[in-house]
């Protein structure tokens, strides 16, 4: 659909949008803007104003159609009355700004006009004149502007005070003004002002609507605004008022979308929890973090597809990174506790990372503690020790979680092993964070199964998942929820803030002598399939000769993402990533220059002492932090991750460098994104992998910090050419359909899935699969007919329909290999049952079984006391046996090297580690080589000890524990449930445990539990809160008079409390 | 001319801009033309129009109403001297030049904080077999100076006209005022044509005509020089044409002559 204005004028409306597009990428990226050529962008304006207004005008034949098209203009037009020249005097130059703001909101840019506004600034207008008239407008002019621009509770405030002044002065004016005026004028004037005065009015029923959802007990705000809009429409008819009846009829509009885009509006009449939450999200403060609007994504979910109001079952929001994801799942987790408020049933989120975890925890956290709604977080460690089991055990009323914050894999073991039913009441709500990682290829099928599971066996269960775009939503949501389903899809016509994504590359420059050369550095824009901003030439960057001095010298990838990430971070935060811990740390050395030199600073200084506490006083780290430069990868603790995440926020770092990895798990905000790798490196022959278009659009997602409306900026850096190209292609790749990682891994396997007895062995990311069906066969209660019905079975999940139908062939083989296995399963005497309590397959399990069996190891190594002690072998013996288990394999020969597996280090690393060894001994005994450099072994310590030895040590020795301590009696098997833990945390007691459950840093928590004034055995909300009170003084009682103040100040940002 | 008998004692083109002066005859076809369709563009509709209902609207707004109500239930005056030469010019330009008025823009003053200078007249008028955007400035002067002071400095005609032609936010206003009042009306299409001309030539499309009101003898020399200066700036597809209209009594007495005195 078009406008008959605007027919035959896109060459027009290009060139204007090209402008418009060149004009903001000069403002932000350049030092100066040139002024373009020619009148286009007025005369487009012009075009659409009037279009608009004719849309207006038709008001009473709104169909779908013109409400699209009325948003399409509104955008052109704020795209382009921003970079227009305000007019010069402060009256003209409101109303100009005032109209803009309506394309804004009409546009569904609110949140992009109230930045544009805090940034930009409103109009010094002659609110005190002594022309009554000017006066007048001066005011509504102003307050009309703080009502688009919602500056927290100051505008609200300031456009109250400010209408009430103006009818005090109207006393004191307005006679006056009448009276001077020439008979001729007077009527018109009065009129006008009578005009004024609605729009007052209405302003000031707006202003109270945005904190209190009601005016005067009238909840129908929207009726109320018209009737005054519609008087002032009424007295113009007569007149000629050129500026105030078409800029009533805007106003009248956007107001309408702005009760629209209210949290009240679109949570009215939910329930009273939603409402007190609102209340919460309203007050929070009176400062400027209270939320009055929603995003359009959010009101899409919330009000418009009706998220709260329905019984859907399964919901997948597939929405743009930054826009609101989780507040739309914080009100969906409301309801549904509202929902089974009488059974008290529980909420699942589930995150990818334990990073994610520990954020999404502590935000729920915070934002429910004002409504009582009791948030926990478990360990991604899969054995559930006795901290945690009494936690989920907890009963009272007040300490009884209701969400649960997790990762797939371990909600996955808590509901095979019967966790439901132990807490006793029901799973009522499963968010999925990230749902598109149900196609990696090493988690996805896990995270596909388990909510299959969970959608056979949990009554109550409901599901939201969350997903950057993706193509078929809706069938995924089918999936889970059958009819009873829903999609909402929002994304290639909604943007959180506009974005440029471009390649950089290093030209040379004038000779600087006989063999150096100098060299430029330029920026390739490009368009992409999210809008991306894009111009016909290359924007120039500066170059930084402390980084490199010549062309030669820039012609890398590190050197050239260092001089991009050093001109780009004048605009704020820049991250740049590449592919390697150990290349990160030189990129990030690069940035280590005098120019980026800063000067001491609380926060700064805080994580430096905690990392010379941990790490020493030579861990480059605390140097680079000097220069602003963080970094962040894997072979950190997620402790310093956390930290570094934490300091880049309050803006305290310019540049964190970070692993490509870091792409699936930020969720803050940055100016820009510096690519000097777009892969991961991987185990298998190919070294390196792409990124996938979802990976890279969560990142790009990411760039420009939207609250300050900003443009992002993610910057792919090519050294050369060949590079170049790859890259272009690498960006031109869009995401397409969530495929289920079983098409994928049947795919890879081929003939072998005729023998899913034997493919775990070679390819451990079938184990998750073969559990399925072993678990499912236990559930069911071991029909004999088990074969008979698999493939129904097989229909619970979102893969093998797509398999059958993609490639029957391999469905057929897949069935046919399902059909051996369950012989397999039914043979008597399989220990199924330990299928559910180990993770492991039932492959890997009778391996276990044999491995003891020949090693005659019996219950009796099992005792905490002994077992990590230094004289002690029975941790040795297994190591030897989880060296043979296909699923822990992989990442335990890792450790030590892969070629020679040995037990023994794996054993000696674990001892020292849960005895208190720092990362810094653990490096220097176990991974720093002859001659070799200590900062590479502790990123290599790091790497394995966070990123594998732990996590696989501890769920093995679970496992372990399950398999061979059967005979223990019931309360021993208790006891040791925690040594899994144990080796989890490092620390080398139960209470020491509780300490860590609730991020108390490692160091600090064994102190706490060596502490004999603490009381352990109660509540774990109850220490946390012991925790939170306790004063700097108190710390330094128990952790160190030296350390203490440092330890709680970093467990306080770490538990976002500071 | 079909109403007034008058010669025309100069008509000159320069490029895009002509001007010519219409010297009036003292007959009854003046008379006529005075108290029909210069009278009727007169009439106050607003002075009938009632606002008691705004004015008690206004109490929802809790401002006062007292000084307003004073104002609009004071009676309005009869004829409004400064708005007959408008009245004159429009009607002269609708009889003489085909323009057509949506809107009787005596009705109103235009918006009186609007900084941008406003054209007094907005109207069609069909140029070549294609509908035109009409723009009008309106003097009245009895100043013996030739040319007369109102067609010069920053308020003159050549001036405003300059503006009405090259300043596009006046233009945009000017037409987001007058589409509701050409919307669902006979000058719907007429609205439509004049925009979609004014924006398929690059907002040049625009008929100005400026009207000088005389009662001083007729002379060229009140457009001459002004309207050589506009035929340097107005370039195709924008037209300018000035108009000196020259009264046979004095401009002083046109408030009673409309009134059908003699």
């Amino acid at each position: 659909m078009s406008h008959w204005i605007l027919d035959g004028h896109a060459d027009l409306r290009l060139e204007a949008s090209q402008i418009a597009s060149r004009i903001q990428l000069q403002a932000e990226l350049l030092r100066e803007v040139a002024k373009p050529d020619g009148d286009a962008l007025k005369r487009v304006l012009m075009m659409l104003e009037i279009a608009i207004q004719d849309i207006l005008l038709d008001s009473s034949e709104e169909s779908e159609e013109s409400t699209r098209l009325l948003k399409e203009l509104a955008a052109e037009a704020f795209t382009v009355a921003r970079v227009i020249d305000r007019p010069s005097t402060p009256i003209e130059e409101g109303l100009f700004v005032l109209r803009a703001c309506c394309f804004g909101v009409l546009a569904d840019k609110g949140a992009d006009a109230s930045r544009w506004l805090k940034l930009k600034g409103i109009p010094n207008f002659p609110q005190k004149s002594d022309d009554w008239g000017q006066h007048t407008w001066a005011n509504i002019l102003d307050v009309w502007l703080r009502i688009f621009r919602k500056d927290g509770w100051e505008d609200r405030d300031q456009v109250l005070t400010r209408i009430a002044e103006l009818r005090d002065s109207q006393k004191e004016f307005e006679e006056a003004y009448l009276s001077g005026q020439e008979s001729a004028n007077v009527r018109t004037k009065a009129i006008e002002l009578m005009g004024l005065y609605h729009l007052a009015k209405a302003a000031e029923i707006f202003a109270l609507f945005m904190t209190d959802g009601v005016v005067d007990g009238n909840f129908q705000v929207k009726q109320l605004l018209d009737s005054h809009f519609d008087r002032v429409q009424s007295v113009c008819r007569h007149f000629r008022f050129e500026q105030l009846e078409p800029l009533c009829r805007l106003l009248s509009r956007s107001a309408a979308q702005m009760v629209e885009n209210s949290i009240w509006t679109v949570t009215r009449s939910v329930n009273s929890r939603v409402t007190r939450f609102v209340e919460s999200l309203v007050e929070r403060g009176r400062g400027n973090r209270a939320i009055f609007d929603v995003l359009p994504p959010q009101r899409r979910a919330l009000a418009e597809r009706g998220l709260l109001g329905s019984s859907r079952r399964a919901v997948v929001v597939s929405l743009p990174t930054s826009s609101g994801k989780t507040l739309i799942a914080e009100f969906r987790i409301l309801q549904a506790l509202n929902q089974f408020e009488s059974e008290q049933g529980w909420v699942a989120y589930l995150a990818p990372t334990r990073t994610l975890v520990s954020q999404i925890a502590r935000q729920l956290r915070r934002d429910f503690s004002p409504l009582g709604v009791s948030v926990e977080q478990v360990s991604p460690a899969l054995e559930i020790d006795n901290v945690e089991a009494e936690m989920l055990n907890e009963a009272t009323q007040d300490a009884r979680f209701r969400v649960l914050v997790t990762t797939p894999e371990k909600l996955d073991l808590m509901l095979r092993q019967d966790w439901e039913q132990k807490i006793g009441r029901p799973l009522t709500l499963v968010v999925v964070d990230e749902a598109h990682n149900l196609q990696d290829t090493h988690r996805g099928l896990k995270l596909e199964l388990l909510l299959a599971t969970i959608n056979k066996e949990c009554q109550r269960a409901q599901f939201l998942l969350l997903t950057p775009f993706i193509d078929n939503a809706k069938e995924v949501a089918r999936w889970l929820g059958g009819q009873n389903s829903d999609d909402i899809s929002l994304s290639l016509d909604w943007q959180p803030n506009d974005r440029v994504i471009g390649i950089v590359q290093a030209e040379v420059g004038e000779a600087i002598n006989k063999r150096s050369y100098d060299y430029n550095v330029r920026l390739k824009t490009f368009h992409t399939t999210r809008k991306t901003l894009a111009i016909d030439e290359l924007v120039p960057l500066a170059g930084t000769p402390s980084i490199a001095n010549t062309f030669r010298k820039v012609s890398g990838q590190s050197a050239l993402a260092a001089v991009t990430a050093q001109d780009l971070h004048r605009r704020g935060p820049v991250i740049v990533m590449h592919s390697r811990p150990d290349w990160v740390w030189s990129l990030a050395n690069r940035l280590k220059i005098e120019e980026n030199a800063k000067p001491e600073s609380p926060k700064r200084k805080l994580v430096q002492d905690f990392l010379r506490l941990e790490f020493g006083d030579d861990f480059p780290l605390v140097d680079l932090i000097n220069y602003g430069v963080g970094v962040h990868h894997g072979g950190l603790s997620d402790d310093v991750r956390g930290l570094m995440e934490w300091l880049f926020e309050e803006e305290e770092l310019s540049f964190l460098v970070a692993t490509t990895t870091i792409a699936q798990g930020v969720n803050f905000p940055v100016s820009a994104v510096v690519m000097a790798s777009h892969q991961y490196p991987t185990n298998t022959g190919a070294r390196w992998v792409d990124m996938s278009p979802e990976d890279f659009w969560n990142i790009a997602g990411r760039a420009g910090r939207v609250s300050q409306g900003q443009l992002g900026v993610v910057a792919l850096v090519a050294k050369d050419e060949k590079k170049a190209d790859e890259l272009a292609e690498f960006i031109g790749r869009q995401a397409g359909a969530l495929n289920s990682a079983l098409v994928s891994l049947a795919l890879a396997a081929g003939d072998e899935l005729r023998d899913l007895g034997g493919i775990v062995y070679r390819h451990p990311e079938w184990s998750t699969f073969v559990q399925y069906l072993a678990h499912t066969y236990r559930e069911m209660g071991r029909p004999e007919t088990f074969a008979a019905e698999v493939e129904q079975v097989l229909r619970n999940t979102f893969g093998f329909d797509k398999l059958r139908s993609q490639y029957p062939e391999l469905a057929e083989k897949l069935l046919g290999g399902v059909n051996e296995y369950t012989k397999y399963l039914s043979e008597p005497g399989r220990p199924i049952k330990l299928v559910d309590s180990t993770g492991f397959s039932l492959q890997s399990i009778v391996t276990v079984l044999t491995a003891v069996g020949k090693q005659k190891m019996t219950p009796d190594v099992w005792d905490g006391a002994t077992l990590f002690s230094a004289g002690n072998t029975d941790l040795q013996s297994m190591m030897g046996i989880l060296l043979k288990v296909p699923e822990l394999r992989e990442n335990l020969e890792a450790v030590t090297g892969g070629d020679t597996p040995d037990g023994d280090s794996l054993a000696n690393i674990l001892k020292d580690w849960v005895n208190g060894a720092s990362v810094k001994n653990i490096s220097e005994r176990y991974f720093l080589e002859e001659n070799g450099d200590m900062v590479d072994a502790m990123t290599k310590c790091g790497r394995n000890l966070f990123g594998r030895l732990t996590q696989t040590a501890a769920w093995g020795i679970g496992a372990l524990l399950s398999i061979t301590g059967g005979a223990l009696p019931e309360e021993r098997q208790a006891e040791l449930r925690n040594l899994a833990s144990r080796v989890f945390y490092g620390v080398d007691s139960d209470a020491a445990i509780v300490y860590r459950l609730l991020g108390v840093p490692r160091t600090a928590a064994t102190k706490f539990a060596a502490d004999v004034n603490r009381e352990t055995s109660k509540p774990i909300a109850s220490t946390r809160a012991e925790l939170r009170g306790m004063s700097s003084e108190d710390w330094k009682n128990v952790v160190g008079s030296e350390t203490g103040a440092i330890y709680r100040d970093v467990w306080r940002v770490l538990e976002g409390l500071d | 001319m079909s109403l007034i008998n008058g010669t025309f004692c100069f008509d000159e083109t320069r490029g895009q801009t002509s001007w010519q002066g219409f010297s009036c005859d003292d007959d009854s076809s003046l008379v006529d033309f005075l108290v029909g369709p210069v009278s009727e563009r007169l009439h106050d509709s607003t002075a009938a129009v009632d606002f008691e209902e705004d004015l008690r609207a206004l109490a929802t707004t809790q401002f006062a109403s007292d000084n307003l109500e004073l104002v609009l239930q004071a009676s309005v005056p009869e004829e409004r001297d400064w708005a007959i030469g408008e009245s004159l010019a429009e009607a002269f330009l609708e009889y003489e030049h085909s323009v057509s008025w949506p809107w009787n823009h005596e009705r109103d003053k235009r918006n009186p904080f609007a900084s941008l200078p406003g054209a007094d007249l907005v109207g069609f008028v069909v140029d070549g077999g294609v509908t035109r955007l009409a723009l009008g400035e309106v003097k009245a002067s009895t100043d013996t100076n030739n040319p007369p002071g109102v067609m010069n400095g920053r308020s003159g005609m050549r001036h405003q006209l300059e503006q009405l032609a090259t300043n596009l936010e006046t233009l945009c206003q000017l037409l987001k005022w007058l589409h509701p009042r050409c919307k669902g009306t006979g000058n719907e299409q007429p609205f439509k044509d004049a925009v979609r001309l004014l924006i398929d030539s690059g907002n040049q499309a625009i008929s100005l005509y400026g009207v000088l009101i005389r009662d001083t003898p007729p002379t060229s020399l009140d457009l001459e020089a002004r309207g050589d200066a506009l035929a340097k700036t107005i370039a195709h597809p924008t037209s300018c044409r000035l108009i000196a209209i020259y009264l046979p009594f004095s401009i002083t007495e046109l408030p009673s002559r409309v009134r059908g005195a003699a």
